[in-house]
């Protein structure tokens, strides 16, 4: 129980004040009875050991209460008072003159006493109790009832009692009952309190837990200050904007948050520009189609990551590569967008310089090549001044390594394109099998000085692809002269054409050193060489395959490649052929 | 001078190489023309009235006017004039010319483009 619950029922009386209480009235009221007899000469004691013995009962009773009342134990047993209460009333009204006492009526006080009580079984003890006090004469003082009015005495008046107990009884069930009621109710509102108090505790627990996060969150953002990151709602309507937006494009958070719009930070004929090329898509806003290009792609669950242009607070622009995502709720509908920017002016800047500079260098080693095999061959080709065998012979190799150095710019000029991807392709609908029958050629006398049996096996019917005759018979040259030099003497290289599932499938296979298992995802890489490779000391800069792969890859086509070392390699290309090419 | 009054095939090169140009003059000059070397573009501008060649060599890379713009201008100005674009660049980056000749040069294709732009050259 708690205090409060406690403290209430100490003070209330209604449902059980001490016995000392409860026997005050009556000891009081008796003892005035007995001082009135004592006192007023017209009344006396009929039988005064009858008197005595009641009271002596009622000291009884009363020494009891106070015993009862002091010693909380025992109060339970409290209810024996009243009874004696009882009796010894009876006995003074026996010892005052019976049936005409004045004191019968006292015993109204203990009757009530026992009545007081929740069982209605209490009645009947009342009743009983009283009516055996009121027959005490007949039963003690040895009368006998002379007629029907002494009987109905013995009957009347404890009816009376009894109904008088019935009515005690029940005003006393009644109060019981709304004391339980307002208890239950104290009971409740305690539980619902320390209900309210927890709930309370923990709402505040999460509120910290909340506050908390939120600061991690905000402290993580903050940190990003190299990056933009702005949040918006689905209209672009900006609710976060982070240090790195503040740098990048010169405006506070309290500037833009809830008042400035994500799309105003791009060049508007961009967005437009997009939008024509996504065909307009609608999105979740009508009212900017602009905003709607920039984001159609995370609205549709995928992240796009592309370059833009943004406006920066002075009107100045700078390029940047821009990330967006979507944001969602519990239920996983859109609610937002989140803008991930990095400013890639200098990366692009750099990018150009070095394209330039490839391009300036290209042309520098080109230039007195050029000029090498232009006058070589002036020698060569003099009428007037015919060389000798041995002079023709030494003109030959240094034009066939001036050629070849030519080749080497070629190659790394074409690499450093394909790695900007500045490489184009002059593409028209070809015939595979001319290519194939060109390169086979023009290897073959290679093939013979290596002493290495080269074939080719081709369909009968035409083989069209979409593409540039020029760079495929280059890729072409490159698998077939690659199969040529890590074949030792002796051995085989055969070139396979054949239509399979609308692709055309050139496959050039060799019986030469093999590639390691683990080198095979690497062959394409820039500058990669094999260790088969080097171990046979095999000349070469690594640069043919990636060159190959980029030629194949342009043309919508597959490279593969199966190796067993010491036993051989298979390189496969598969292009899609003219129906099936993507647009 | 030039075929059309009577005089051999003349060509102007203009190159700001001078190995590159005198090797585009040996053959030429083995294919039986008359040769002119301009080292800049706003030089065989210059001359370009006095000496009407039947056929002009541009170099792409060039200092001050390019040979871009060079080609540009001569097709403005000089429509029937044919020119011959020769360079070291990938064939692609070419600009529209009359015929190419992309370097290094060979005997063959100095004549291939002499008998592809000058209808009055005859080989000797």
């Amino acid at each position: 129980m708690n205090p409060v619950s406690t403290v209430f029922r100490q003070f209330v009386f209604i449902d059980n004040p001490s016995p000392i209480v409860k026997q005050l009235p009556t000891v009081t009221v008796f003892t005035a009875a007995v001082l009135l007899v004592v006192a007023v000469p017209d009344l006396l004691f009929s039988d005064l050991g009858a008197a005595i013995a009641g009271m002596a009962g009622m000291a009884l009773a009363t020494g009891l209460s106070l015993l009862f009342g002091l010693k909380t134990s025992l109060t339970h047993l409290a209810l024996i008072i009243p009874f004696i209460d009882l009796f010894a009333i009876g006995l003074l009204r026996m010892g005052t003159g019976g049936a005409i006492s004045l004191f019968g009526g006292l015993m109204i006080l203990p009757v009530i006493w026992i009545a007081n009580q929740p069982a209605r079984r209490y009645i009947v003890f009342a009743a009983i109790g009283a009516s055996l006090a009121l027959t005490l004469p007949y039963t003690l003082g040895g009368l006998e009832p002379q007629n029907s009015t002494d009987w109905l005495r013995g009957f009347i008046t404890p009816t009376v009692y009894a109904i008088a107990a019935a009515i005690v009884n029940e005003m006393s069930r009644q109060a019981a009952g709304r004391v339980a009621a307002i208890h239950e109710l104290a009971d409740e509102r305690d539980v619902m309190l320390r209900g309210a108090v927890d709930y309370a505790e923990r709402l505040s627990e999460n509120e910290d837990r909340l506050r908390a996060a939120d600061r991690l969150t905000r402290s993580v953002l903050d940190a990003v200050t190299e990056q933009s990151v702005i949040g918006s709602d689905v209209t672009g309507l900006i609710d976060v904007w982070n240090p790195g937006a503040e740098k990048m494009l010169g405006l506070k958070p309290a500037q833009t948050q809830g008042r400035r719009y994500v799309h105003e930070f791009h060049v508007e004929t961009e967005l437009l520009g997009r939008s024509r090329e996504l065909n307009y898509p609608p999105g979740e806003t009508v009212l900017n189609p602009g905003f709607s290009a920039l984001v159609e792609s995370a609205r549709l669950g995928k992240a796009e990551v592309r370059q833009w242009t943004y406006v920066r607070a002075d009107g100045t622009t700078l390029t940047v590569e821009l990330a967006v995502t979507r944001r969602v709720d519990e239920q996983g509908s859109t609610v937002g967008y989140i803008f991930v920017a990095t400013d890639v002016t200098q990366a692009l800047e750099v990018s150009r310089l070095k394209d330039e500079f490839v391009g300036l260098i290209s042309h520098e080693l080109r230039t007195p090549l050029s000029s090498i095999l232009g006058y070589l061959e002036l020698m060569r080709d003099d009428e007037e001044n015919p060389l000798s065998d041995e002079q023709v012979q030494y003109l030959g190799v240094a034009e066939r390594n001036a050629h070849r150095l030519l080749r080497l710019v070629g190659d790394l000029l074409f690499t450093a394109q394909v790695g900007s991807s500045t490489f184009s392709l002059d593409t028209s609908l070809i015939e595979i099998r001319p290519i194939i029958t060109s390169s086979v050629e023009s290897a073959t006398p290679n093939a013979d000085t290596a002493g290495v049996a080269l074939s080719a096996k081709m369909p009968k019917t035409p083989v069209l692809v979409l593409g540039d005759a020029q760079r495929l018979g280059q890729a072409i040259d490159n698998l077939i002269s690659n199969a040529i030099k890590f074949t030792p003497r002796g051995g085989k290289v055969a070139v396979d054409v054949v239509v399979e599932a609308n692709h055309a499938v050139i496959t050039v296979t060799d019986t030469g050193m093999g590639i390691p298992a683990d080198e095979l995802d690497q062959l394409f890489a820039r500058f990669f060489r094999a260790s088969t490779a080097t171990r046979a000391a095999v000349p070469g800069v690594g640069l043919g395959l990636s060159i190959t792969k980029a030629i194949i890859v342009a043309h919508h086509g597959e490279l593969d490649v199966q190796s067993t070392v010491g036993k051989g390699t298979s390189f496969i290309v598969r292009l899609p052929m003219n129906e099936s090419i993507p647009v | 001078m030039s075929v059309a009054t009577g005089g051999p095939v003349t060509v102007l090169i203009v190159d700001d190489s001078e190995d590159q140009a005198n090797l585009l003059r040996r053959h030429f000059e083995h294919a039986g023309c008359d040769v002119v070397i301009s080292g800049t573009a706003e030089q065989a501008l210059g001359v370009y009235a006095s000496v009407q060649p039947d056929l002009t060599v541009v170099d792409l890379m060039l200092p001050g006017m390019t040979g871009w713009e060079l080609n540009d201008v001569l097709s403005a100005e000089y429509p029937e004039s044919p020119v011959a674009i020769s360079s070291v660049l990938d064939v692609q980056s070419y600009p529209r010319a009359d015929a190419l000749l992309p370097k290094p040069v060979s005997r063959a294709s100095v004549r291939q483009a002499l008998m592809s732009c000058v209808p009055g050259w005859v080989a000797p």
